[in-house]
């Protein structure tokens, strides 16, 4: 795979845990920048000696309280370096006293002092620098071009500073080969982000860490010109080959997905974890919670040099998650992921001084971002080849169909009989409302290249998956899915990702050869099996999914992870979810109007939800009768992996909502192979396949847990 | 050449690591020692224990080398051509 750095993270020395502590050294800058969240900033608190001794003896003699095994010194200001001997004198007595007290921050400390880089290549500023290189790390702030930075980062007399920290930046470079400059991006200065970061990398920064402010500064229409420079941004980065050896935060492969466990039980960042002390000895959470960074609350102190921390002051911040900050709007985002936020700039816009809220101003230009993401993926994607290393997007899926005979994905045949194509109008107007809504398309191709080719025109720019026959690939990228039945699968030559393979049920006692052999073209294999409920053979089944456990093994064996669907997603810890059609993900069909899922266009034309121009009003989304937590059956199971079909359901029960025996039956068998396997794993010492322990329990259909006491099923012999 | 890379195992990265930010620590504690009011106000005996514990640091940082070029047939190599990557945790030949 070829390698590249855009979209990649910048790793925090030792992986984040080092314990930083940041000394606001003085109050006072030489700028007066028009973005600065410092909106009282003054000449009369600097810092004593006696404070900065204080707050080191205070910090390496409480080491039952500073528990990390590494400590990042950070100064910061107003401007630092206008107090480049006091921090010179703080971090030697550092030194001085940690030595003395063989204390672990001896060993492993960093200082790190930001910087508008007017001072730096002062004679003090510079003798500090050599005497402390190995350690140090100086982060200078410049916005881009002149244009821009002049626009923002300006002299209390309004004059703009470009020119005198860009002289700089050479010696910077030399100093701090992997330094990057951090870009805030407020109101004034949107039109000039695309030059900005450009003209950035030009001056020889790799890494140019971005972001718009927090603050409610946006107007009407910033989201469109935000949009547009990110997608002119993005055009340069394909166009110039920039994504090798070039990246900016402004696009991340993390972003626009909705919100994952992990995600949800975090807190946008790490205050609380920080301690932030002033020139007074007072302790903060973070300097957003000083009152020079604050306007409507009071200072959030949590301690002092005198007294230590106050940990009840900082217990609200340990419980301070992404869950218990935001409403349901945000919880409930398809395009969540990425979304940042400042827990100091929400205590300050809180109704009652309350960590637990969360200013939202942010959210129009975080969805702007996201467009423009997928914009720059997409064509890395599709025009570069490039190989994604997170493959995260929208939980919101619209399959579009081509056509009447558009491969037919699951449990159901595509009829041809009337033999319709969608009509380029509608194709048109999906992809206008699947860009706006945030929702994935999914175009289900024909056997028919001119369709397909017009298809991949039109939703050229979004990121959408392709699921195509064997016979008539187009435009292809990793997200693309190829759709293979028991013959075709053998005249595959050339290896991709991911493959659909339809077995019927008359040649289910030869799954696992088919099986294998998709699995000699690709990684991923999932079994589309048609069948009927009443004459499935489930022991068969059962024989043949041994079969392709035992294969699997052999792949794992030697170190290749391949998957297959109804096997492996158990094991690798898939979110518990069913197909989601009918709740999140819809059909577009050939006659222009909206289903629950395809199977249901081919049985019964007039059961559509909702014309296409539904879509954009979204009011349709979400039926909750085909949500799977509000189904009584499954809400009493846990096999993740289960695709509970609610069209079977139907056939089978007569509600969608319940479904039969032996669709239960069918996911319990899956799980038990999937047991076998894990124990083959186990047995062998190969643990890099798994995240889940899987444990094989026998048959128990989940309505016999069920919790109502309405009718009992105590006499009646409940045998499947 | 370009992908030489030796993967360590965690002890022993966080072996070499920790010798070598403390032989960096001791260095910038060394200069310190410049400026004479450091200099009196801490007794010449801690600058002398400073010194000391450099020396046996730059000892230990060399003894992991040794063991580590001997454990994984790296003799044909200079030490000054290789080094460790911490973040990847792998021994890297510098680009010449």
């Amino acid at each position: 795979m070829e390698e590249y750095i855009m979209g990649n993270q910048l790793e925090p020395w030792k992986g984040g845990i080092a314990q930083t502590i940041t000394f606001v050294i003085t109050q006072d800058c030489n700028l007066r920048c028009k973005y600065c969240y410092m909106t009282d900033k003054n000449k009369n608190s600097v810092m004593s000696m006696e404070i900065g001794e204080k707050a080191i003896d205070y910090f390496l003699t409480n080491s039952d309280v500073f528990i990390s095994d590494a400590v990042i010194l950070e100064f910061i200001g107003g401007e630092p370096l206008l107090e480049i001997d006091l921090i010179d004198r703080i971090t030697d007595y550092f030194k001085l006293r940690a030595y003395q007290l063989n204390h672990k921050w001896f060993t492993m400390y960093r200082i790190s002092i930001s910087t508008n880089g007017l001072l730096y290549s002062t004679e003090k500023v510079q003798k500090f620098i050599k005497k402390n290189l190995k350690k140090l790390s100086i982060g200078i702030s410049i916005d881009g071009t002149k244009e821009k930075n002049d626009t923002q980062r300006v002299y209390p007399d309004g004059r703009g500073s470009y020119d005198d920290v860009v002289k700089n930046i050479e010696l910077w470079q030399s100093q701090f080969p992997g330094a990057s400059t951090k870009v805030t991006i407020g109101h004034d200065d949107l039109p000039y982000v695309k030059e900005s970061i450009i003209h950035l990398w030009n001056l020889g920064l790799r890494e140019i860490p971005a972001n718009v402010v927090f603050e409610d500064v946006w107007k009407e229409g910033d989201d469109i010109i935000f949009y547009n420079q990110l997608k002119e941004l993005a055009d340069y980065i394909v166009d110039n080959d920039m994504w090798k050896d070039y990246n900016t935060s402004l696009f991340s492969q993390g972003i626009g997905a909705p919100l994952n466990e992990e995600e949800l039980n975090k807190n946008s960042c790490g205050t609380g974890s920080m301690i932030a002390v002033d020139a007074k000895g007072n302790f903060y959470p973070c300097v957003r919670f000083m009152d020079y960074s604050l306007n409507r609350q009071q200072s959030y102190i949590t301690g002092n040099i005198e007294d230590g921390i106050n940990r009840d002051k900082v217990r609200p911040f340990y419980v301070l998650t992404t869950k218990n900050q935001s409403d349901n709007e945000c919880l409930t985002c398809s395009i969540a992921s990425g979304c940042q936020w400042c827990t100091g700039y929400n205590y300050d816009q809180s109704e009652n001084g309350t960590l637990f809220s969360r200013d939202k101003s942010i959210c129009k230009m975080h969805k702007a971002r996201v467009k423009a993401n997928n914009y720059l993926w997409y064509r890395l994607t599709r025009e570069r080849g490039v190989k994604l290393k997170r493959n995260r997007g929208s939980d919101k899926y619209l399959f579009i169909m081509l056509a009447d005979n558009s491969v037919s994905f699951c449990n159901y045949e595509a009829s041809a009989e009337n033999n319709i194509s969608l009509a380029e109008e509608y194709l048109t107007q999906a992809a206008k409302d699947c860009f706006e809504n945030f929702i994935t398309p999914v175009i289900l191709h024909s056997n028919n290249k001119t369709l397909s080719v017009r298809a991949n025109e039109i939703f050229k720019g979004l990121d959408y998956i392709n699921i195509y026959t064997h016979d008539n690939i187009d435009v292809y990228s990793d997200k693309d899915i190829i759709y293979h039945d028991s013959s075709t699968i053998y005249t595959e030559t050339t290896p991709k990702v991911c493959c659909i393979l339809k077995v019927d049920e008359s040649e289910l006692q030869n799954l696992s050869n088919y099986v294998s052999k998709a699995l000699e073209f690709f990684d991923r294999v999932n079994i589309n099996l048609i069948y009927n409920l009443q004459t499935f053979d489930i022991n068969l089944y059962q024989r043949q999914l041994h079969e392709i456990a035992d294969r699997l093994f052999e792949y794992y064996k030697n170190g290749n992870v391949k998957q297959v669907n109804a096997i492996t997603d158990e094991l690798l810890g898939v979110n518990r979810r069913n197909c989601n059609f009918g709740y999140k993900n819809f059909v577009l069909a050939p006659n222009g109007k909206i289903y629950s899922c395809p199977a249901m266009y081919y049985d019964k034309k007039e059961s559509y939800l909702t014309d296409l121009k539904g879509l954009a009003t979204n009011s349709f989304l979400g039926s909750q009768k085909f949500n799977l937590y509000n189904n009584a059956v499954c809400k009493q199971c846990n096999i993740l992996h289960c695709n509970w079909c609610f069209y079977l359901s139907k056939q089978s029960t007569g509600e969608f909502s319940v479904p039969s025996s032996k669709q239960c039956q069918i996911a319990q068998i899956e799980k038990g192979v999937t047991a076998y396997l894990f124990n083959l794993l186990q047995e062998n010492d190969i643990k890099d396949f798994y995240m889940n322990k899987i444990e094989n329990t026998e048959f128990e259909d989940p309505i016999l847990s069920r919790k109502t006491y309405s009718t009992s099923l105590m006499n009646f012999s409940y045998k499947v | 050449m370009k992908n030489f890379k030796i993967k360590l195992l965690k002890e022993e990265v966080d072996e070499i690591e920790l010798y070598f930010e403390r032989m960096n620590s001791l260095k910038d504690l060394v200069l310190v020692f410049e400026s004479d009011e450091v200099f009196i106000r801490n007794s010449s005996m801690m600058y002398e224990k400073i010194v000391k514990d450099l020396t046996d640091t730059r000892t230990k940082f060399q003894l992991w080398w040794t063991k580590i070029i001997d454990k994984y047939n790296l003799q044909e190599y200079n030490q000054d051509q290789l080094f460790v990557d911490f973040l990847d945790r792998a021994i890297k030949l510098h680009v010449q």
